[in-house]
């Protein structure tokens, strides 16, 4: 079962947030780590974390530099600023308050009468 | 024979077309593709199917440009700025070069006798010819599909120096056109032996041709061009 357009979009940020936070990374390989992480569940069309990327960027959490790959193309890399930091903590904490809301919600019996 | 190199560079051009994407958003793009072309070729696929499953998994063309252009609005303005200006500048031009046409006709025609009554048909007669040749031109550039006008024109824009020399260019062949006209009218009054009433009447005449046209015409087109690019339908189209 493949995750809803709505929830992949809004779980970008914070999964490139936690993704950078393990150090400097591109492109292709976030994908591709998104990919592993959720045992091939989460389709993200490709081209669309650039955008996500621009604008985590323009909101200062991440940094960009150009580069070059391992056969000596250009690449452009992204590293988590210490504002970013500071985003994905607070992001953290709204999920896990959404994760434990729901996880009560549904332990609690259903009401019939 | 497939040739990678050719079809990233086909794919490439298609993206920067676009007029939401900057020249490094589009090579970082590239970049990608060729990481996963790379990947999908060293599992055994060819690389003509990588290739096309890697364009796939990158997502469509119209879909990219639309999410980059909610992060670069500034680059539809940009975009949209510049047609309105160029719009206004043809309009410019077409109408000093109207104008020194028509009254260096008029200065020919009162020398050669030409019957004074009839003068009106010089605005109107060189007005049609010039809007004329615009439409043909613009049709002929629209109809080259492979290298569209707009394309042509985002080429142009996209870096400083283009806009710059557009901008002299244009400045030139406008200054040239006043010029005509400055000229052909002080020839008019200088070399025309007619007397003053009819030539207030020739005067006149032109005047209010002139008048109609860049005060009732031109302004009824412009705001039909600013209609026809106006957000809310560019949005409609873009999701439709």
């Amino acid at each position: 079962m493949s995750l809803s357009k709505d929830l992949v979009a809004a779980s970008a940020t914070p999964l490139v947030l936690s993704i950078l936070a393990r150090g400097e990374s591109y492109g292709y390989a976030i994908i591709k780590r998104v990919r592993e992480l959720s045992g091939g569940q989460m389709q993200w069309t490709d081209g669309m974390l650039y955008p996500v990327l621009h604008r985590l960027e323009r909101q200062g959490f991440i940094e960009a530099r150009w580069g070059a790959s391992e056969n000596g193309r250009k690449r452009k890399y992204y590293s988590l600023r210490e504002k970013g930091i500071e985003e994905l903590r607070l992001q953290r904490n709204q999920w896990m308050q959404v994760h434990e809301t729901l996880q009560k919600s549904w332990e609690e019996k259903p009401c019939l009468t | 024979m497939f040739d990678l190199n050719q079809a990233i560079a086909a794919w490439s051009e298609q993206m920067r077309s676009t007029e939401t994407c900057r020249a490094g958003d589009v090579s970082e793009l590239e970049s990608h593709l060729r990481d996963t072309v790379a990947d999908l070729s060293a599992s055994g696929l060819s690389e003509e199917e990588a290739f096309w499953v890697a364009a796939r998994r990158l997502g469509d063309v119209g879909e990219l440009a639309q999410e980059f252009g909610k992060i670069n609005p500034t680059l539809i303005w940009r975009h949209r700025l510049f047609w309105m200006a160029s719009g206004y500048l043809v309009f410019l031009l077409v109408n000093s070069l109207g104008a020194g046409i028509t009254s260096l006709g008029i200065s020919t025609a009162a020398v050669s006798g030409f019957p004074i009554a009839w003068v009106w048909l010089f605005p109107v007669v060189t007005t049609t010819l010039l809007v004329a040749g615009i439409v043909v031109l613009v049709r002929w550039l629209l109809q080259r599909e492979t290298f569209g006008v707009d394309a042509y024109f985002l080429r142009i824009t996209r870096r400083w120096v283009g806009c710059v020399l557009l901008a002299v260019a244009v400045s030139l062949v406008s200054a040239g056109a006043v010029g005509l006209q400055i000229c052909s009218r002080y020839l008019m009054v200088r070399m025309v032996n007619v007397e003053p009433a009819a030539f207030r009447q020739v005067y006149y005449q032109t005047a209010i041709f002139g008048w109609a046209w860049s005060v009732v015409v031109a302004p009824v087109l412009l705001v039909l061009l600013v209609l026809w690019l106006r957000p809310s339908k560019r949005g409609a189209l873009a999701q439709g």
